[in-house]
This record gives C-alpha cells, sequence and structure tokens, in this order.
C-alpha cells in the first residue's frame, strides 16, 4: 500500500478523533454562543472517570454511559449555577469557565496524581487488520464510525428537532422566543448538558489513543477552537470538514514537513480568521 | 489636582524607601511584580478604557521578550534593544490590530487568541532561533552606559521607574482628548462615530500602544529573568494578565498594578504550602465574578461609599430631623 | 463591570497597595525561612501529595548507622516541577528522596536535615525564582535538583555564581559534563551520552545492523541519537535513516510508515513523557512489533513506563542502569522498604532520588561540613553503594561511572518484568565531547 494513501487514511481517521473531540464544543460555542474554556475539562473527567471505572473491573462500555452521564449532570449544576447568568456576557463566561479549568485542573491531579493514566483500548476492538507491511488498528475504524454517528446525530439536532431551531433563534433573541411560550431557559441547560455529554463521550473514546496526562484539558481545548473557527461555528458539517482537514494537514505535514505541520495550521486558522470570520461553513452572523 | 499630586508623592516615596524594608528575594520579587504590573495595564489599558477584551495579549510580551533575547546576540546597547522591542510590538499591534478590530467582541477573543498561540508555535518551532521548547538565556545585562546592572537593588528600581513611567504615560493617555474618546468609543460607539470621529483609528491607537507597552514589559522581563521561553505567549499566560486586571478592577488605573501585586504574591505565598496555587486562583476568580462587583479597586469604593454613607447619616440624624438628614447623604456620596 | 471609580480611591489604593507588598514581601521572604524548615522532612512544607515520612522516625531498617544525637542542621532546598509534564517523575524521586531520610531518621551526615520543596514548573523563569528564594530567602546549604536540562542550564550559572553545591537527580544533557561542568554541580544518574551509547554495541552485535533512530525533536533528542549512533556505527552497525518527530505528537503513524516501509533490522528509539507511551502502543497497533525488534533507552526498561504500558512493551531491549528486579542486597532492602512505604515497586526515578539523598549524607559524613568548599573535593570520586549497584562519580564529568544492563521486557502473568541479559561494566562517560565526524 502506498505510503502516501496509507498516510491520507490515517490522516482522515485522525481527523475524525478530532471531529470527535471538537462535537461538544460545536455545540456549546457553535450553537449557544457560550465562550466555554472549560470544554477539555469536561473531557478529562469523563476520562478519569472511565479509567478509576474500568480498574475497578467495570465493563468499558457500562463506563462510558456512567462517565458521560455524570459528566452530563455536571454539566446541569455548571450551567445553572455558573454560565445562566451570565448569556451574552463573554468577558465573564471566559474568566469563570478559565477559573473552571484551574480547578478541574488541580482536583484530577489531587485525585488521581500526576502520572499518565492508560485507559486499555476494549478488548473487543483490540486487534489490527493488516494491510500490506503495515496494520492499521480496528479501535481507530471504530473512531470513524463513531464520527460518524456524531456527525449524523448533530445534523439531526439541528435541522429536525425543534430544541436546534429555539437554540439558534434564543441565541439571537431571547425575549421574542420566550414570548412564544418557550421555557428557553430548560432548553438552555438541557442543550448544555447535551454538548458536556459529547464532550465527555469523546474523553472516555478519545483516551485510550492519547492517554490521560496533566496538559490534556488545555489541548483538546485549542484543537476543538481551532477545527470550530475554521469550520465555522455553528455548523456541524463545517466542523466535520475542518476537522479532517487539519487531520490530513497535520498527518501528512508531520511526515513531509515536521517542523512547521503546527504552524500551518495555526496560520490557516487566521487566515480565516482574517479574510472569512464566521468560517468556512458558518453562518454570517456576529 | 493638587491632591493627587500629593498622593503621587506618597507612592513614589513609597516605591523608593521600599526595597530597604525587605530581603533580596523581597526585592527581586517586588521588581517581578513591578513588570508583571506594567503587562496587565497595558491589558486594562484596551479592556477597561476602549473596551477590547484580548486572550491573547502575552504575544506582545514575548515578542518584546525575544527580540531582546534574539537581537541581543548582535547589539548590546540596551537603548536599541528596548527600542526594537518596543517598535516590534507597537507595528505588529497596530497591523494585526488593523485587521482584527473590524471583528465583533466574540471573534476578537478568538482571534486575538489565535494570534497568541500562532506565536506559541512559531517560538516552539524555529528552533534555531528562539531554542524551541527549551528556551533561550538572554545575553544581555541592562546597561544605561554607565556599567552593567547587576544588583537587586539596581534592578528593583530600574523596574520600579519603568513602572511609574507607564503609569503616568497611561494616565495621560487616559485623561486626553484622544483617550476621552476611546472612553467614549468603550460606552457608546455609534455615539462617538456619529460625532464625526473614526472610530476604526482610535482603537488601532489603543491597540497600538497596548501592544507597544506590553512589549516594552516583555522586554524588561528578558533582562529581568535573563532566560526567555515560548510559554511567555501561551494564550493562558494572557489569560493571567486577564485575572490581575479583573482582581484589581477592570476599568481602574491602579487596579492592574493591584492585581499584580495580589497575584504574584498570593501564587508565590502558596506555592510553598501547597503545590495546587491553580486550585486556588481558580476559586477565587470563580468567586470574584459570581460576586460581580469587580476588583479591589471597586470594592474599596463600594465599602467606603457605604461607609461615608453610614457615618453621614449617623450625623445627620443627630442634628436635623430626617428630610436635612438624607439631603446631607447625599452631599457627601460623590 | 463598567465602574470606572478612580481619582481618590486610586491613589489611596497605591498606597495599600504598597503596604500590601511590604507586608506580604516581607512575609514573603520570611516564610520561606519558616515555612520551610520545621524539623525533619517537614511534611508541611512538602507539596509533594505523597510523601508521609515524619521527621524523626525512628528509621527502620537503618541500614547506615543512625546517630542518636544530630550535629546541627543541614538545609536542603529540593526544586524539581511539581507541576507540567514531568510531574510523574519528580513524584517518583521525591519518594525515593524521602525514604533515604525516613532510613536515617531524618538526618543526613549526622546533621539533622531541614527540607524544603519548591516547584520550578520546569521553568527557568519559575525555577530562578523558586532559587532565589530557596538561596536568599531560607539560606539553605545544599540544592538537589532538576528534572529539566533547560532549567538545569539556568541554575548552574546561578550556583557558580552564589557557589552552593548542587546535586542533579535526573537532567541528563551531557553538556552538563562537558562544555557546563561546573564544580558546584554533581548529577548522580546518568548523562545522555550514557542512555544513547550503553545499548549501542550490544544491539549491533546481537540483535540487527541497521537502524531507524526515532527521537523527540529536542536538544535530548539530538543528544541521546548522537551518542547512539556513534557508538552503533563504531560497533558495526549503520543508521539508514533518523526520524524527529515533534514533541506532544499524538500520532506516529507517518513515522510509523516510513518505518514499515524502509524494513531496518531494529528501531533505536528515544521520546519523551506521553509521546513514548503513545509510540510503543502504536508501534504494537501498527504490526510493526512481530516484524522489527524495538530498541530504546533507559526510560523503555523503566518500571514507570512498563507498568503504565503493559503488554505493547514486551519485547523491548533496552540498556539501563536500574530496574527493582536486579539482585543486590542493597537494591532489594530499597525495594522492600519502598513497597512497604508507598505500595508500589521502585521506578529508576524513585532510586535517582533515594541516591541523591544518599549522596548528601556520604559527602557530609566524609567533609564532616555542610559548607560546598569542604563538600566539592569529597564529591569528586566519591563512592556510593547505589541500590543500582556501586558508583563512582567521576571527578572528571562530575557524572556516575556505573554498570549499564542490557535488560528485555517480558510479559509474565500478565505484567512486565524487565530481566537483564547482559551487562556494560563501569560504563563511564568520555571526559571531553566526542569529536563529531
Amino acid at each position: 500500500m502506498s505510503s502516501f494513501f496509507f498516510l491520507l487514511l490515517t490522516g482522515l481517521a485522525y481527523g475524525m478523533v478530532y471531529f470527535m473531540i471538537a462535537a461538544g464544543l460545536t455545540i456549546i460555542l457553535g450553537v449557544m454562543n457560550v465562550f466555554n474554556l472549560a470544554h477539555g475539562s469536561f473531557y478529562i473527567i469523563a476520562a478519569y472517570l472511565a479509567f478509576t471505572l474500568v480498574s475497578n473491573e467495570v465493563n468499558f462500555w457500562l463506563a462510558l454511559v456512567v462517565a458521560v452521564l455524570c459528566t452530563a449532570a455536571l454539566g446541569i449544576l455548571m450551567e445553572k449555577f455558573l454560565i445562566k447568568r451570565f448569556y451574552g456576557k463573554t468577558l465573564e463566561q471566559v474568566l469563570l469557565t478559565f477559573g473552571l479549568i484551574y480547578i478541574v485542573s488541580d482536583t484530577a491531579k489531587l485525585i488521581w496524581g500526576p502520572t499518565l493514566k492508560n485507559l486499555a483500548v476494549p478488548a473487543v476492538l483490540n486487534f489490527s487488520i493488516p494491510l500490506g507491511n503495515i496494520a492499521f488498528p480496528a479501535y481507530r475504524l471504530f473512531i470513524v464510525l463513531v464520527g460518524c454517528a456524531i456527525a449524523v446525530l448533530l445534523w439531526y439536532f439541528e435541522t429536525r428537532t425543534r430544541a436546534g431551531a429555539i437554540i439558534r433563534a434564543g441565541v439571537d433573541d431571547r425575549e421574542m422566543v420566550s414570548a412564544l411560550g418557550i421555557n428557553v431557559g430548560r432548553v438552555f441547560t438541557y442543550v448544555f448538558a447535551f454538548g458536556a455529554g459529547l464532550a465527555a463521550a469523546s474523553g472516555v473514546l478519545g483516551a485510550p489513543l492519547t492517554g490521560i496526562y496533566t496538559g490534556l484539558d488545555t489541548e483538546v481545548l485549542v484543537t476543538s477552537l481551532i477545527v470550530l473557527v475554521i469550520g465555522g461555528l455553528g455548523s456541524w458539517k463545517g466542523s466535520l470538514i475542518s476537522a479532517l482537514i487539519v487531520g490530513v494537514i497535520q498527518t501528512v505535514g508531520s511526515a513531509w514537513f515536521p517542523s512547521v505541520s503546527m504552524l500551518i495550521i495555526f496560520a490557516l486558522m487566521m487566515l480565516i480568521l482574517i479574510i472569512r470570520p464566521h468560517g468556512l461553513f458558518g453562518r454570517e452572523v456576529l | 489636582m493638587k491632591r493627587s499630586a500629593l498622593w503621587m508623592c506618597l507612592m513614589l516615596i513609597v516605591v523608593i524607601v521600599l526595597p530597604y524594608t525587605l530581603s533580596d528575594f523581597g526585592v527581586y520579587l517586588a521588581a517581578e511584580i513591578y513588570i508583571m504590573a506594567i503587562f496587565a495595564m497595558s491589558l486594562g489599558f484596551i479592556m477597561g478604557y476602549a473596551g477590547m477584551v484580548s486572550l491573547g495579549h502575552a504575544a506582545f510580551f514575548g515578542l518584546g521578550a525575544y527580540t531582546v533575547a534574539i537581537l541581543g546576540t548582535y547589539v548590546t546597547n540596551m537603548y536599541v534593544l528596548i527600542l526594537a522591542a518596543v517598535v516590534l510590538s507597537g507595528l505588529v499591534a497596530m497591523l494585526t490590530g488593523a485587521v482584527f478590530i473590524r471583528t465583533s467582541h466574540f471573534y476578537f477573543l478568538m482571534i486575538t487568541f489565535a494570534f497568541g498561540q500562532l506565536l506559541y508555535v512559531t517560538a516552539w518551532q524555529l528552533k534555531r532561533l528562539t531554542g524551541g521548547a527549551d528556551g533561550k538565556s538572554v545575553p544581555v545585562e541592562m546597561d544605561f552606559g554607565f556599567g552593567p546592572i547587576t544588583s537587586p537593588l539596581a534592578i528593583y528600581y530600574v523596574m520600579a521607574a519603568s513602572f511609574v513611567l507607564v503609569l503616568l504615560v497611561v494616565r495621560l493617555i487616559v485623561n486626553s482628548p484622544a483617550g476621552n474618546i476611546m472612553r467614549g468609543i468603550m460606552e457608546n460607539e455609534s455615539r462617538i462615530n456619529f460625532l464625526g470621529y473614526n472610530v476604526r483609528t482610535y482603537k488601532i491607537l489603543a491597540y497600538t500602544i497596548a501592544g507597544a507597552l506590553g512589549g516594552f514589559a516583555g522586554a524588561l522581563y528578558a533582562y529581568y529573568n535573563a532566560y526567555v521561553s515560548p510559554e511567555l505567549t501561551h494564550w493562558m499566560n494572557s489569560g493571567i494578565a486577564m485575572l490581575m486586571v479583573i482582581i484589581g478592577g477592570v476599568g481602574t488605573l491602579i487596579g492592574p498594578f493591584i492585581g499584580a501585586v495580589v497575584f504574584i504574591l498570593l501564587k508565590n505565598y502558596i506555592s510553598t504550602i501547597t503545590s495546587s496555587w491553580h486550585l486556588i486562583m481558580g476559586l477565587i476568580l470563580v468567586t470574584l465574578v459570581l460576586v460581580g462587583r469587580g476588583g479591589i479597586v471597586h470594592w474599596y469604593a463600594y465599602l467606603s461609599r457605604k461607609l461615608s454613607g453610614l457615618s453621614a447619616r449617623w450625623r445627620a440624624s443627630g442634628k436635623h430631623d430626617s428630610a436635612e438628614g438624607m439631603k446631607s447623604v447625599e452631599h457627601t456620596e460623590n | 463591570m463598567k465602574h470606572r471609580v478612580y481619582s481618590r480611591a486610586t491613589s489611596v489604593f497605591a498606597l495599600l497597595a504598597a503596604l500590601i507588598l511590604v507586608l506580604a514581601a516581607c512575609g514573603g521572604g520570611g516564610s520561606g525561612g519558616n515555612g520551610g524548615g520545621d524539623g525533619g522532612s517537614s511534611p508541611t512544607s512538602n507539596p509533594s501529595s505523597s510523601s508521609g515520612s515524619s521527621g524523626g522516625t525512628s528509621g527502620a531498617d537503618g541500614s547506615t548507622e543512625s546517630s542518636a544525637q544530630p550535629v546541627g542542621t543541614v538545609k536542603i532546598g529540593v526544586l524539581m516541577p511539581y507541576t507540567g509534564t514531568f510531574a510523574p517523575l519528580t513524584d517518583s524521586l521525591v519518594k525515593g528522596f524521602d525514604l533515604y531520610l525516613e532510613e536515617t531518621g531524618g538526618l543526613l551526615g549526622g546533621r539533622k536535615a531541614e527540607v524544603q520543596y519548591l516547584d520550578d514548573e520546569a521553568n527557568p523563569q519559575t525555577a530562578l525564582r523558586q532559587y532565589r528564594q530557596l538561596v536568599q530567602g531560607s539560606k539553605v546549604d545544599i540544592l538537589v535538583g532538576t528534572i529539566s536540562s533547560s532549567v538545569q542550564y539556568a541554575l548552574r550559572d546561578e550556583v557558580e555564581k552564589d557557589k552552593i553545591l548542587l546535586i542533579n537527580p535526573n537532567a541528563s544533557a551531557s553538556d552538563l559534563s562537558w562544555e557546563k561542568k561546573s564544580d558546584y554541580v554533581y548529577r548522580v544518574s546518568y548523562s545522555g551520552w550514557q542512555q544513547g551509547a550503553s545499548p549501542a554495541q550490544y544491539l549491533a552485535e546481537n540483535v540487527g545492523k541497521t537502524a531507524i533512530t526515532l527521537a523527540s525533536d529536542y536538544p535530548a533528542g539530538y543528544e541521546v541519537i548522537e551518542a547512539f549512533k556513534a557508538a552503533y556505527e563504531a560497533a558495526g552497525g549503520r543508521v539508514i535513516e533518523q526520524l524527529w518527530p515533534e514533541l506532544n505528537t499524538n500520532d506516529f503513524s507517518p513515522q510509523l510508515t516510513q518505518i514499515a516501509n524502509a524494513k531496518p533490522d531494529i528501531v533505536f528509539s528515544f521520546l519523551a513523557g506521553s509521546d513514548q507511551f503513545r509510540f510503543t502502543q502504536q508501534y504494537s497497533e501498527f504490526g510493526l512489533k512481530q516484524s522489527i525488534p524495538l530498541t530504546g533507552n533507559n526510560n523503555y526498561a523503566d518500571y514507570m513506563f512498563t507498568s503504565t504500558v503493559g503488554e505493547p512493551s514486551a519485547g523491548i531491549i533496552a540498556a539501563t542502569q536500574y530496574i527493582p528486579w536486579l539482585d543486590h542486597e542493597v537494591n532489594r532492602k530499597f525495594v522492600e522498604n519502598y513497597r512497604n512505604k508507598y505500595g508500589t515497586l521502585p521506578d529508576m526515578f524513585s532510586e535517582q532520588g533515594y541516591v541523591a539523598a544518599m549522596a548528601i549524607d556520604e559527602a557530609i559524613r566524609k567533609a564532616d561540613s555542610t559548607k560546598a568548599e569542604d563538600l566539592i573535593p569529597v564529591m569528586k570520586g566519591l563512592v556510593l553503594n547505589a541500590p543500582r549497584g556501586t558508583i563512582v562519580i567521576d571527578p572528571d564529568t562530575h557524572n556516575p561511572v556505573q554498570d549499564f544492563y542490557i535488560t528485555e521486557n517480558v510479559l509474565q502473568n500478565g505484567s512486565i518484568v524487565t530481566k537483564v541479559i547482559d551487562k556494560m561494566e563501569r560504563y563511564a562517560m568520555p571526559a571531553q565531547r566526542p569529536s563529531s565526524n
């Protein structure tokens, strides 16, 4: 198998990982316009929870469900007590969630310690598919499928459900939407929890690939922000496409221009922000 | 005006006398606080007086620091190096500001974040130039032309003088006609526009000044610490500057300085007890935002208003009837 | 948030702030002394979450004679990255250090040890600040630190100026033994040169004659690979390609593809932190483990790594100075005490921390002084009965002359045990930087 083709394949697969990681932020930042810097914190909370559960002989999939539910619940609490008062107030959101990053990261270190934690790939997926003189791990293929499922989920949410429409309308004109008799506050809470849950799911599923370590939360945040900015806020399609682009650039770039692969991505991000601030597929707003 | 001049004199005296009451370590710490105060002030300037919130201000700090570190291998003249740092940062601020300022608050935050990270990754990846992730030692020492400045006391005075200088400069700008216009823009942009002022130009001007001052702080830091590394430009460092401004009080002149004092002292003190100072800092920040009455300066003003209100009412109640008492209360509250 | 209250409030605040400065900085300068040294290995001043060693416990299985009456005190400053990517290494290292102190009843060289632990965040900026606190604030006699070589360079210049003895328990930059050697800095771990060169001969003669090297793109990586390449090629091997992934690479598939296509006899790797973990996993996932033996520096044999990664690390051949399964009397006792205290096997960082304390203990005892100028002549040529074996601090390089073991990771009953298959005895690094060809 030609190495370029293999690189492309792994790049796309890795792009799907990025999409999965950014999905939660796509909802909270992209749709609700909440500047949630603590996105990575949701990610690692779920990952660490799953790790503890799995270390205590809990089945991986069960751990996944529990971790997602717990994190979503945390999301509800966070929205109710912290975010609710500050819709539309970007500076406060930034500061609040910045503080949360610190709090969660240190608390995690106190509970789980500073050493890298390994969340094992679930046994049923722990094999590789031979392709010539190299093999492709099945787990990565699984992630691609998960990414597709998330894409479908987001598409459905955005275009088919009322919640998606309500959010978009509510962000633009909250009073109007309330006047229609809709409990905007409750919808916001649930959608926020949905975003947190997505972040949690990607945390548990992504952990076997990266390991769980200090600094993972901010890495996840930066990655997600890049994907969102390039793809455009509020567009699941944009997130998907930009994630794939970033994945391919990183992988191919790492092989061909290793010393500047990260630079290319940030330069691309800047370029988009300058020329087309709403991203490749974002709404023409703000 | 005379009164504030008096306070200024008092502050100057404290600044001059302070190092003699501190240990060597305390003097070093104080010098660092002055540098960080300049950095925080530069951010506080655009945040509090021009209404622009940037999550990438550390980029200018890093630019200034790296300029000194990198150019320092070729040029040793301190005036040249600092000038280069300030001019370069100001220039970059002007150019990027021209592009960024078109965007809304939300996007401004994101694009400044992206820019800060871009510089971070650049510093990280251009290893030959910047030393990469390991950073670079600064090959020059401060020297006004009378010999190298190496003692903690001397370094302290240089930083203290720089701080006072920047404070005066910012005060001047804020109180100038241009400064008034900037504040006007923050309060009601369309009105200022309507009055015929080119809003964009003023915003870019503010951003340029902030960038130049940030670069100045960075240059000073390079001399102070003798070492620079990519973390200086990281967005979390920008966040820390924001933290300092918030703790001290947005929209105040001295707030950022107070924020810098509190932050650095707290960090220092807490890290001798526990390595979880991030946790404590985070809790403080979240509490501050939730309580929502601004930073320390605002709290002081709030409390002093409350107190003077109380004392006036107390004075009034003993002598006049309640109507008169209320009048005198209104007079004492400024 | 848009209050704009200044003028009077502002000016008063300037005064208040200055007062805060005075008070807290005085306190800060003082707390450096108070917050740190309250007897023994003060748990209050210890930011490490692990250590429960209270000063003055009767030194358990005291392998050294614990003098009943301490003769004065010695102030030690431990400067390590408690936060950041190196935090796990610090965790282990300090555990080892504290264990030694517990064994001697809180004494070093017969004197009561007052230890202060500060976080340098693997950042030269922070390190210098903390250094000043230790040296000018707390007035420590001896410094122990650190993990990161770039911080070590910064510290090295300062201790030269201030004439303080610095025991280096980890920073591996070979330069610290060559161009940046200092009379005040002594290493008790190993150098990058030793890491790279020690496995080379065995690999060239027994495993494979062509190699692809893969190392993180930063100075430590360059050093190790350079040393490896020279020794490997001197022993008849040939490095056909060098790969340099960036630090914090998540996905090694590009490199793995290149390796699979080039088909070398072996892969020699040196990666930092979580990169090593991910690479090893992916090496196995991408099917390379079956065909091309993976080899590496001492980290690949280290317990911290093998116990975390597990099965993917089986079969890796490395050269290391320490594994907990070494069959020495001193090591067996060390492992037992460590396991009793912390509930886990020690890794090489634990042993390094232990030996750092041991070095201080021996040096002070031999010189009968805590002053740098008395300790320096003793440090040169100091002999230590470390858990890893007998080591000698080379007077030419200030680096240990020690045995390196060629090892292989073996999967046994579900976990990885590292076994010794050969030995490089009394392995020293050259006194000068070898001229590069």
